[in-house]
């Protein structure tokens, strides 16, 4: 329709105007990996954008079925390598679930951490990489400074500093050190002012506000027929969040607010990740002033690798540890689990045969059903939109195509 | 819930003069803070002890292997990194691998292989760079992968201090002996070890 009706209108004035099809991507920089946005341009409007995915698909639900439930675990990272342990502990908690295991207290804490850091250094992306896009270069700075102390922790503890493989069936690898807990409340104290500095920064540049305010505006109504969901689909004023609305991990316990925008447009995107960023600065806060005693891992030896110790000593343990590791058989059954990933609803549905490796798997990627905006969003806009709009949206290709 | 507020502009960011200004304090205060970047060749990454770059295996005092070719870490590795054939052999843990092969551009450093060995025979050495002039130059066998326990002491303390859930002191004396390197043979048979286990056990039931 809309094509029609710039044509009739060029008709009308009697121009040459030709529709030219461009192909944004995959090698562009502001497409965030490998996205292909097939453009039709009217001169310089936006006529029709269609994505175009499958860049990266590495199959990864296909691997499921012929991979043991433990194996598949590293590839819950390579979904949204932003934020690898979020993917995880989604991965976790849907075994979890199917199995029956509960999860100690302190290690539904230590995911709270461990997830909240995740959604910042994602977050954090997010800002260095949109602002960088239209124009200004000092948020990247800023934002990678803070994230590398971020990693620099998380390296500490987990051993890697992306794709760190931390979580597993039943809790998680480790403990918190005191001693990194009290360097990790500390970077979490600090973070605020640090939000605060971006804004100063940004928030106020004309350059930026004028391509941000306004711009690309998404109605409740549109976000919700789109399916969307996290800070975009709140950003569009629909105050949706897993974290309050389905608790998981235990988030029920932490006092933190959930940023609504008003308006829908560019900078109430920003505005709203820039929110949550402060709120995840509180629950990490929280989680580690209030990290309860006991254990990491759950006892439930029938899904979950015994201690060490044990291993090395008892007959009884090294049968468990070989049996977890080559056979594990998790009950017949279908689950579904979804969390509030940094994207939006994460889901993983499982069907169980009964056997080692699951029958069918199908990870629900934010990033792929939020990309569906990309469309309705640029039409009738100029080119240069295109990226601010790619920029608001925050997808992972990876998590997209998976 | 929190609402967001779009704020509007004043007449001095309206005009780019507050922006100015504060961008220029911003940056001659950043002047004088602490240099965040590392000149990497020059100024080396010291890992921490959680730090697990690519495996390798352990080897005893008397250089042999600490493996005793039971294919776990073989199975469990989700890239397929690991090749093993196992042998007999007249020593006392009877089975020992004939071939061992790591494929380090497989490797994805999840550390599964040394979370589920039970002879505490391969664990994630420090070593960050990994360069090599072909791929097979990659693929490293048995003889390449051998390293004293002693070079990995740092790791093999922070493995006993994550992977031993229930102990209060990383290695008491009563269960030294059935720690593989610690003072035993890995197979558990000493009898205070046995007894202290069985104690621990009926504790934690």
């Amino acid at each position: 329709m809309t094509t029609q009706a710039t044509l009739s209108e060029a008709a009308d004035r009697d121009l040459h105007t030709e529709l030219m099809t461009l192909n944004m991507g995959p090698q562009h920089p502001s497409t965030h990996g490998v996205l292909q946005i097939q453009l039709t341009l009217d001169g310089e409007t936006v006529v029709d954008a269609e994505p175009v995915l499958g860049y990266l698909h590495r199959g990864k639900e296909k691997h499921a079925e012929h991979m043991p439930y433990l194996q598949w675990l590293p590839m819950m990272d390579r979904l949204d390598y932003l934020a690898p342990l979020q993917s995880e502990i989604a991965y976790s908690l849907a075994v979890e679930k199917l199995c029956g295991i509960e999860v100690p207290a302190k290690a539904q804490a230590i995911r709270v951490v461990l997830a909240e850091c995740m959604r910042l250094t994602s977050h954090l992306v997010w800002f260095a990489c949109s602002a960088l896009e239209i124009g200004a270069v000092t948020p990247f700075f800023l934002a990678f400074r803070e994230r590398e102390d971020l990693f620099d922790l998380l390296d500490e503890l987990t051993g890697l500093r992306t794709n760190q493989e931390f979580i597993r069936f039943g809790g998680v690898k480790g403990e918190i050190p005191a001693d990194l807990a009290r360097r990790l409340k500390a970077w979490a104290d600090r973070f605020g002012p640090c939000v605060d500095e971006y804004e100063l920064l940004l928030s106020g540049n004309r350059i930026w506000y004028d391509r941000a305010r306004g711009i690309a505006v998404l109605t409740t109504e549109q976000a919700i027929q789109l399916g969307l969901t996290g800070p975009n689909l709140r950003a569009s004023g629909h105050p949706m969040d897993l974290r309050k609305d389905e608790p998981y991990s235990g988030y029920e316990q932490y006092d933190f607010d959930v940023a609504v925008g008003t308006v829908g447009d560019v900078y109430d995107r920003y505005l709203v990740r820039l929110e949550e960023m402060r709120q995840a600065a509180r629950i990490i806060s929280q989680a580690l002033e209030g990290m309860p005693e006991g254990e990491h891992m759950a006892r439930d030896y029938r899904y979950v690798l015994p201690p060490k110790d044990r291993v090395y000593s008892s007959m009884e343990e090294l049968i468990y540890q070989f049996k977890v590791v080559t056979d594990m058989r998790p009950p017949k059954g279908e689950v579904y689990q979804a969390i509030e990933a940094t994207k939006g609803e994460l889901g993983i549905y499982l069907v169980s045969e009964g056997g080692t490796s699951p029958y069918r798997a199908h990870i629900r990627a934010p990033s792929f059903v939020n990309m569906m905006a990309i469309k309705p969003l640029c039409v009738g806009r100029p080119i240069a939109d295109v990226v601010a709009v790619i920029g608001s949206i925050d997808f992972v290709m990876g998590e997209c195509d998976r | 819930m929190v609402l967001v507020k779009q704020r509007t502009l004043s007449f001095g960011e309206r005009y780019y003069f507050k922006t100015i200004v504060v961008g220029l304090i911003y940056t001659f205060k950043n002047l004088f803070r602490k240099k965040v970047t590392r000149s990497y060749p020059e100024e080396r990454l010291d890992p921490s002890p959680s730090f697990g770059g690519v495996p390798v295996l352990v080897a005893n005092e008397d250089g042999h292997p600490r493996c005793v070719a039971c294919g776990l870490c073989e199975f469990v590795c989700p890239p397929r990194a690991i090749e093993i054939t196992g042998t007999e052999t007249e020593r006392a843990i009877e089975r020992v691998p004939k071939t061992f092969t790591i494929d380090y551009l497989r490797c994805i450093e999840c550390s599964y292989c040394e979370e589920v060995c039970p002879e505490e025979a391969i664990v994630m050495s420090q070593q960050y760079e990994l360069v090599g002039s072909s791929r097979g130059s990659l693929k490293l066998g048995l003889d390449e992968l051998l390293t004293p326990a002693s070079e990995l002491s740092t790791r093999l303390e922070y493995i006993r201090k994550t992977y031993h859930r229930f102990q209060v002191a990383p290695a008491t004396e009563a269960n030294a002996s059935c720690v593989p390197g610690v003072g035993g043979t890995g197979s558990g048979v000493a009898g205070t070890a046995v007894s202290s286990a069985k104690r621990r056990y009926e504790d934690n039931y």
